[in-house]
């Protein structure tokens, strides 16, 4: 039976994959290794805000363990600690508007460890902070923040978005069936001082890394890891890809766990392990025609943030025939690079390119691009309040789904880590309305 | 005196005189936003570059592209271009600055149709190595993208009467800005002829603003508690007009619009021009709580400890965008620090209007506190 928080009925998330269960033991695993790591000083810990230019392939090859902040908030949040931190936090002043992944965070580190539930999520406070703007502007500035309360070695990466200027859309030929590509970033050429702006960055990184950590980088390691980061990232996408069958084999109770190893272990074998798994399940269950739900009626697309605190809607959704068979939000975190490559050349690639670095209408695309290939029936947006990527980024989307395609979307108010603004009936109410629009349409179309 | 000003510039464009006159002399007009865009390559290239800065007129036709959960700030001057309120301007030029602004930019292409768009994408972390250059790549796209708006080339030597036309303004600001620490002028006045300076043909500007200050014929502020006002864009002198009507004066403010226009010169002593306006605009707007430059936080603290030393400040108000985040961000420790050198200070969260009734009555109070 699912868990309820007593005030705010929320509910975890049912995983379908046997992979995807263990990932929860992983996690504790690492949890270990970095307390170890901070009792005998045998390793550095880095807090890292805003993936992508901060890539996880570095430090794994300099032996320093990566934590991200949004993970760390998405777990405190599934496991119902959430509202209890970003209280912590506001009342330090900090508005109820901000993002919630950094006030979960803070409020941990401001008096959330003292708490008995945090045991076995406990993770040891920083010895280096990593910022970069790759997902939003918010990213380093939180990390500037924490800065200022921690005050250990702290490094910034500048990054350019990609600019509106360099997509295909600004040509005549503007259609996103031929342009956009999914889950393997932005295939467009980008202008060399972009590329060489990165780079400098990510060189930036490494001998700031050195220098904290008083070793020199290993650059057959980072090889090794570039390459391994690869390899897991082709096996996420065929999962990706698996779940375009008819019935999806796997849904997003199962696919956003499975975001944790590409954002923590990049570049590790654990990751391409974990994939792996994953991935002979899933076509398992295609080779034998089974789907993630008993009876899949309406195929969804999910785009933004998950309520962390909430997965068990996914469960009240296949209670209603309703499968999400794919989701932006995963795209983030892994991408195919070419082996033979300079490995600096392969990171500043990554990080430019994914998708949240991307223009807006560039992002829009991806999600359009996804409509025919998965059988889509509809939209759901969850609309993370207090995010501006994602907040900002719907009302846009769903004027080009509604042009291009009449697909309604729905879009809900459900913020990621924050459950207090959290209507669960209501919630519910406009699910059941959506979903039965869906089934008039579908009824309109078979006549 | 009343300098009326706002008889002869507008926030919105449309409703702009200095913008209604300059095209019916056949000139083009290019809207920013916001700080960080380099007016001086605009104006070079014979364009006339004025300061987006929002309004206050009700949201409503945005709402259908652009979400709720974003500062009025950037939902109002969607709501003024769909309006027709941007019709005057031929193009508009968003810098990265935010999340707000780039998501604007982003529906702006789609849906406001205006010959000119551009989106110049500037670092956030100005000390950054590679950052300098970088900015100054996409200047010079800037550059030839301008060129090719206006049909002629934007030459070194227009460039650089555009940057010292540039440095009078500043010069402007910056005695608008010793006449009002020194009391000699109010709050409202200084940030009056600023914001005319802002929102009018620059070279109209420099004359007209150098003629007043010459002439000298402003009323002191009344005795009063002196206030340091913090925060994002304000459209209009709302917020000096509420704090002079409860008897205080701001005399000191951190808003981009305003103080932080009376910023040092360019310094023009190196040859390459766009290398000099990307290291100026990368260092000079290291204090918008946006930038993530390594020390930003200290040098925005430190310009605001030296404002209120110079002003005797007796009060800081803080007056923060709803959703805002960079603002709100820095909002803690930022009101922690001055807290702790014994400074009184008052958040207000602004929206639509500063004139409801529970800002007034907490600025009343604040105010009150202070005399």
């Amino acid at each position: 039976m699912a868990e309820q928080n007593s005030k705010h009925k929320t509910m975890r998330g049912k995983k379908g994959l046997q992979s995807t269960k263990k990932i929860f033991s992983y996690i504790k695993d690492y949890l270990q290794e970095m307390l170890k790591a901070k009792r005998d000083g045998s390793k550095l810990i880095a807090w890292i805000g805003g993936p992508q230019t901060i890539p996880v392939e570095i430090l794994h090859a300099m032996d320093i363990l990566p934590q991200q902040i949004d993970s760390m908030a998405a777990v405190f949040a599934a496991k119902q600690l959430s509202e209890r931190f970003i209280q912590i936090t506001e009342s330090k002043g900090y508005h109820h508007d901000l993002c919630t992944y950094y006030k979960t965070v803070y409020g941990y580190v401001l008096g959330g460890q003292d708490i008995p539930e945090v045991e076995g999520i406990n993770w040891p406070e920083p010895d280096i902070l990593l910022g970069s703007r790759s997902v939003c502007v918010l990213h380093p500035l939180g990390i500037r923040m924490l800065q200022r309360h921690f005050n250990v070695p702290t490094f910034i990466a500048d990054d350019p978005l990609i600019h509106p200027r360099m997509d295909v859309h600004n040509e005549k030929d503007r259609w996103y069936k031929e342009h956009s590509t999914v889950g393997v970033g932005y295939k467009h050429p980008i202008k060399e001082y972009y590329l060489e702006y990165v780079k400098v960055q990510i060189r930036r990184l490494i001998a700031f890394l050195e220098d904290v950590s008083g070793k020199k980088l290993d650059w057959g390691r980072l090889r090794e890891t570039v390459a391994l980061s690869s390899k897991a990232a082709e096996l996420f996408l065929e999962i990706q890809d698996l779940r375009r069958n008819v019935p999806c084999p796997v849904g997003a109770q199962d696919i956003m766990p499975l975001i944790g190893p590409g954002f923590y272990w990049a570049g590790l074998e654990m990751e391409v392990e974990i994939y792996q798994r994953a991935r002979d399940e899933v076509r398992e269950k295609v080779e034998k025609g089974e789907g993630a739900i008993p009876n899949e009626r309406f195929r969804l697309f999910f785009e933004g943030i998950p309520p962390w605190y909430n997965l068990g809607l996914f469960t009240y959704l296949a209670d209603r025939d309703a499968v999400s068979v794919a989701e932006t939000y995963p795209f983030e975190f892994v991408h195919v690079m070419d082996p033979d490559r300079d490995p600096i050349d392969n990171l500043a690639d990554k990080a430019l390119r994914y998708m949240y670095n991307t223009s807006v209408q560039e992002r829009s695309d991806l999600t359009l691009n996804q409509v025919e290939p998965y059988h889509l029936d509809g939209v759901i947006v969850w609309n993370s309040i207090c995010c501006k990527i994602f907040t900002l980024f719907s009302p846009f989307m769903r004027y080009d789904l509604e042009k291009e395609f009449g697909i309604p979307t729905l879009i809900l108010d459900a913020d990621q880590a924050d459950p207090r603004e959290y209507n669960d009936a209501m919630v519910k109410n406009r699910i059941d309305a959506y979903l039965e629009m869906l089934d008039k349409r579908k009824q309109q179309k078979a006549v | 005196m009343s300098l009326n000003l706002q008889t002869e510039y507008h926030p919105d464009p449309s409703k702009n005189p200095a913008l209604a006159d300059w095209k019916r002399n056949g000139g083009r007009a290019i809207g920013c936003l916001c700080a960080m865009v380099p007016v001086e390559i605009i104006n070079a290239a014979g364009l006339f570059p004025l300061r987006l800065v929002g309004n206050r007129e009700t949201v409503e036709r945005s709402r259908e592209y652009f979400s709720n959960y974003s500062c009025y700030f950037v939902q109002s001057i969607l709501e003024s271009a769909l309006n027709g309120g941007c019709d005057l301007l031929d193009g508009v030029v968003f810098s990265y600055t935010c999340d707000c602004i780039r998501f604007l930019s982003a529906i702006w292409e789609k849906v406001v149709d205006l010959p000119y768009f551009y989106f110049l994408n500037n670092p956030h972390c100005g000390n950054a190595e590679g950052a300098e250059t970088f900015f100054m790549e996409e200047m010079k796209n800037f550059v030839n993208s301008l060129e090719e708006l206006s049909g002629g080339e934007i030459s070194d030597e227009s460039l650089l009467d555009s940057i010292q036309l540039y440095n009078r303004l500043r010069s402007c600001y910056q005695r608008i800005d010793e006449l009002r620490i020194g009391a000699k002028i109010s709050g409202s006045q200084a940030a009056e002829l600023t914001l005319y300076g802002l929102m009018s043909p620059p070279s109209i500007a420099v004359e007209r603003l150098t003629r007043i200050i010459s002439e000298g014929d402003f009323t002191p502020p009344a005795e009063g508690p002196r206030v340091m006002a913090l925060g994002g864009v304000h459209p209009d002198l709302d917020i000096f007009h509420l704090v002079e009507s409860l008897g205080g004066n701001i005399i000191a403010d951190d808003f981009c619009m305003v103080g932080r226009c009376a910023e040092d010169e360019i310094d023009i002593t190196e040859d390459d021009l766009l290398f000099i306006l990307s290291r100026f605009y990368l260092n000079q707007r290291t204090q918008c709580p946006c930038m993530t430059t390594e020390g930003r936080f200290q040098r925005r603290l430190d310009y605001i400890m030296k404002k209120i030393k110079l002003g005797s400040v007796d009060g800081v108000v803080f007056t923060i965008q709803r959703y805002c985040d960079p603002h709100q961000l820095d909002y803690p420790d930022l009101s922690a620090a001055l807290a702790d050198r014994g400074i009184p200070t008052l958040l207000v969260e602004v929206e639509q209007s500063i004139y409801s009734e529970p800002i007034k009555n907490r600025l009343e109070a604040f105010v009150e506190m202070l005399s």
